[in-house]
């Protein structure tokens, strides 16, 4: 077990140092200077220059690289270039956001996911399971701004269950922060738990064919029991891939639903550096992205080998 | 030195402010007020990014800081009569060149210290020295500001200037102690009614009462305004009762508003002194837009009832026009055959392109990505020049770009543009043409005519000067206007006090109030 995590432990580290390298370089590399990028196209070169020497860019790319790293790792992440607001200040506000969005948007997944792929499993050996699948398709194909739009004017403004849009932190009144979470989470949601539903049943219907399935119906085990005994624990393994992906990939969507819910979050924070050409804040908060996606990937690979006995011969 | 006596020169701001209360507010049924409830929440469709004043013109920003957080050196009422803000009195010499300024030093800022004479000379620098033009406009004729004593604030002119002492209550007379520099962005401190309490980018502004405030306690304490940059939401918003107005919408769906019968279940504002212009820009120092042939021919193409049409807006909130300058403004007159300079003519403007062999040339037009208003305004404008038979590369760049690389003094960075704005003929005064910021209309005669304007000693001269320098700006095409528009506000029925901004386009909340 030590072996394995520290093995996986240093391709983690290997992994960061050379992402973030490609980043830093990336950034520099493609379409000249930093500075002129900031400065706009038609900026005069002494301007370039003179913003170049401010920021440090004329020295050697090692020096640069390992100064930044070493601010990284200090938790300094710069200001931002247009507004000189420190990014951690940014973050401190941000991160909470879509950390909650994130893991309300994976909880629905997981609510709805999973029960209906059983389900859908199950029925499938009863040749019934094609109107759970006809929902999951739906459930893929809706577009976020729609099921947002939706839902709010359903439950924020017809109803007034739950607010439209916004946020208050949890440090402030824990019960209203969920109420502003339900609305944005169910959106994001419904996707996720559509796309693992179909996943959870393809997994469950091809673990229940194999040998040592049938050999337990053999037994005398009924379709249920299998399922519970040895069905989902084999089934697991390609669902833990998936959601890892899933995981990795909720960035996308958290951008759409955090503008569509004005949700103060690190997409729109991310979206709105690219988009202003914020260069050295999209570099930190791209590296920080990559972190959290190999962190995701460590975790999955950890859980495989909780899941997995074979990994530990 | 005599006391300062004057209320038919500014009669240009009186007429405006007269006219506005009577073009565009509708007036709220009268109902006793609800002292139980003190606070509100608006939302607003843009985060302004970073909250200084002196360099940041996004109407984001002046909407809330200049009427609440801080406070102007002297203040204008509707009648535009000045009374002592920052200033408790002054006086100017009889040559109208040296002014100076009682500052009330028992006002305080919002952090619990002191207004001083250094802090007014502070902030004045910060204008007078700062790249937006239309803030260092009433500096044109300032030589020197300086602190005289104690409580008093010198400043001399080299000639006399109407405009310096009127823009000591706009933005440029702003005041803000001297140790709020570098930390405005995130922290902007004033003695105004209320202190930004907290500021989370893409989320919310959060104004408190300022307990140190020198002035009569307004009935609302607290006030919220939330950042929802999708306007749809903000409509879903508003009707679910999550905010309490909408002070200024996006055009983007003024449609919307209409249609979808929020003008009934909301109270309306129209709200001239709070709209812009649209207007096309050239490059002045790039060939051909350098070409009046080529500038003339583009402004004889536009369509400016197309356009308008196209913008879908309620009846009376966007009139095409031709001159420079908003609702309220003495110059402003809508777009006829009488008060447009250069007459709409596409084939004669084609034929004129052709002559001088610009015809086949490529436009290169800069657009914003991310103010849907403008997005569409710009779709309708480069399709018009597209059917003419013109060729126009598109580019859109964000807002954030173009504030940073085009607003503050860079070099101009596209060769045509479409922009909306305050329209006030102050932000062509250019007296180096090195110097100059986004604006790249840069003319001596037109600089000539706003100087005579601002010396003139009666009205009719003034309206004579502006007149003439309004038409000189239309003729020379490098800025050509195409429509005013007013704003366009929403609010819940019970929330009232409303009124017309004296700053710039601020919404002041002190005036608003809750009714049973």
């Amino acid at each position: 077990m030590i072996i394995f995590l520290a093995r996986r432990f240093g391709f983690f580290v290997i992994s960061v140092l050379a992402t973030s390298g490609l980043i830093f370089l990336l950034v520099r590399l493609l379409g000249g200077s930093p500075a002129s990028v900031l400065l706009g196209e038609f900026s005069t070169p002494e301007d370039v220059l003179a913003l170049e020497k401010q920021l440090g860019l004329h020295r050697p790319l090692l020096v640069q690289y390992g100064e930044w790293m070493a601010e990284l790792l200090r938790g300094d992440f710069g200001a931002s270039f247009y507004s000189g607001i420190e990014l951690t200040t940014l973050l401190k506000s941000a991160l909470p956001v879509s950390v909650s969005l994130s893991v309300g948007a994976l909880l629905v997944g997981l609510v709805i996911g999973i029960p209906f792929g059983i389900a859908s499993a199950l029925r499938s050996f009863q040749g019934k399971g094609s109107l759970v699948d006809f929902i999951s398709q739906i459930g893929i194909a809706l577009p976020i701004f729609w099921s947002g739009a939706v839902l709010s004017i359903i439950f924020g403004v017809s109803l007034g269950w739950f607010p439209t849009g916004g946020w208050v932190p949890w440090s402030d009144a824990p019960a209203t922060t969920l109420r502003h979470l339900v609305l944005p989470s169910v959106t994001l949601g419904i996707g996720i738990g559509s796309v693992l539903a179909r996943f959870v049943r393809t997994a469950i219907v091809e673990v229940m064919r194999q040998d040592f399935v049938r050999t337990g119906r053999a037994f005398g085990m009924s379709v249920q029991q299998s399922l519970f005994v040895v069905g989902l624990r084999n089934a697991a393994l390609p669902v833990v891939t998936v959601l890892g992906n899933i995981v990795s990939h909720l960035v996308g969507g958290t951008v759409l639903t955090e503008t569509l819910f004005s949700m103060p979050g690190l997409s729109r924070m991310i979206l709105g550096a690219v988009v202003g050409r914020d260069i050295f804040v999209v570099q930190n908060l791209v590296v920080l992205l990559v972190f959290y996606v190999l962190v995701v990937n460590l975790i999955v690979d950890v859980s495989y080998y909780l899941l997995d006995k074979r990994l530990r011969i | 030195m005599r006391k300062f006596r004057n209320s038919r020169a500014f009669g240009f701001l009186a007429a405006g402010l007269v006219a506005l209360t009577s073009v565009g507010v509708s007036s709220p049924v009268q109902a006793a007020e609800d002292t139980s409830k003190t606070s509100l929440t608006f939302s607003m469709f843009q985060d302004p990014g970073r909250l200084d004043v002196v360099t940041q013109p996004a109407t984001s920003l002046i909407l809330w800081l200049p009427g609440n957080v801080y406070e102007p050196l002297v203040s204008f009422d509707a009648e535009d009569k000045p009374s002592p803000a920052v200033a408790k009195s002054w006086s100017s010499s009889p040559d109208g060149k040296v002014w100076k300024f009682k500052i009330d030093t028992a006002r305080k800022f919002s952090d619990g210290t002191s207004i001083k004479a250094s802090d007014v000379v502070y902030s004045l620098n910060q204008f007078q020295n700062g790249s937006i033009l239309a803030y260092k406009g009433p500096f044109a004729n300032v030589s020197s500001i300086k602190a005289t004593k104690k409580d008093e604030v010198t400043v001399t002119l080299a000639a006399k200037s109407r405009g310096f002492f009127r823009g000591m209550g706009t933005m440029a007379g702003l005041v803000m102690p001297a140790s709020s520099d570098g930390k405005r962005n995130n922290q902007p401190i004033g003695s105004g009614p209320y202190k930004v309490a907290e500021y989370v980018p893409g989320s919310h502004l959060q104004f408190t009462y300022n307990n140190n405030y020198s002035g009569k306690k307004p009935r609302i304490t607290s006030a919220r305004v939330r950042f929802i940059t999708d306007s749809p939401a903000s409509l879903l918003a508003l009707k679910a009762g999550e905010v309490d107005g909408l002070p200024i919408t996006s055009t983007a769906i003024w449609s919307r508003i209409i249609s979808e019968g929020y003008t009934k279940d909301f109270r309306r504002t129209l709200k001239p002194a709070s709209g812009e212009l649209h207007w096309l820009m050239f490059n002045q120092t790039q060939a051909p837009y350098n070409n009046p042939v080529f500038r003339t021919a583009i402004a004889q193409i536009v369509d400016r009832d197309a356009y308008v049409a196209g913008l879908g807006a309620p009846k009376g909130a966007m009139v095409p026009q031709c001159g420079w300058g908003i609702m309220t403004a003495r110059t402003f007159k809508p777009a006829t055959k009488d008060t447009c300079v250069i007459d709409r003519d596409g084939k004669k403007a084609m034929a004129s392109l052709k002559a001088a062999g610009l015809d086949t040339f490529p436009i290169e037009f800069v657009g914003l990505t991310d103010v849907p208003a403008l997005r569409l305004a710009a779709d309708i404008i480069t399709q018009q020049l597209r059917n003419a038979g013109l060729t126009v590369n598109r580019r859109d760049i964000p807002l954030a770009q173009y504030s940073s690389t085009i607003f503050n003094a860079r070099p101009p960075q596209y060769g045509m543009s479409l922009m909306g704005g305050g329209g006030n003929l102050d932000d062509f005064v250019c007296k180096d043409p090195a110097k100059y910021g986004y604006q790249t209309y840069c003319s001596s005669a037109y600089t000539k005519l706003m100087q005579q304007a601002d010396r003139a000693t009666t009205d009719a001269a003034y309206l004579k000067a502006i007149t003439s320098a309004n038409e000189l700006l239309q003729k020379d095409a490098v800025v050509v206007p195409l429509l005013a528009r007013t704003g366009l506000g929403l609010y819940n029925k019970k929330l009232t006090g409303w009124k017309p901004p004296t700053i710039r386009v601020e919404v002041a909340l002190a005036n608003y109030y809750w009714t049973k």
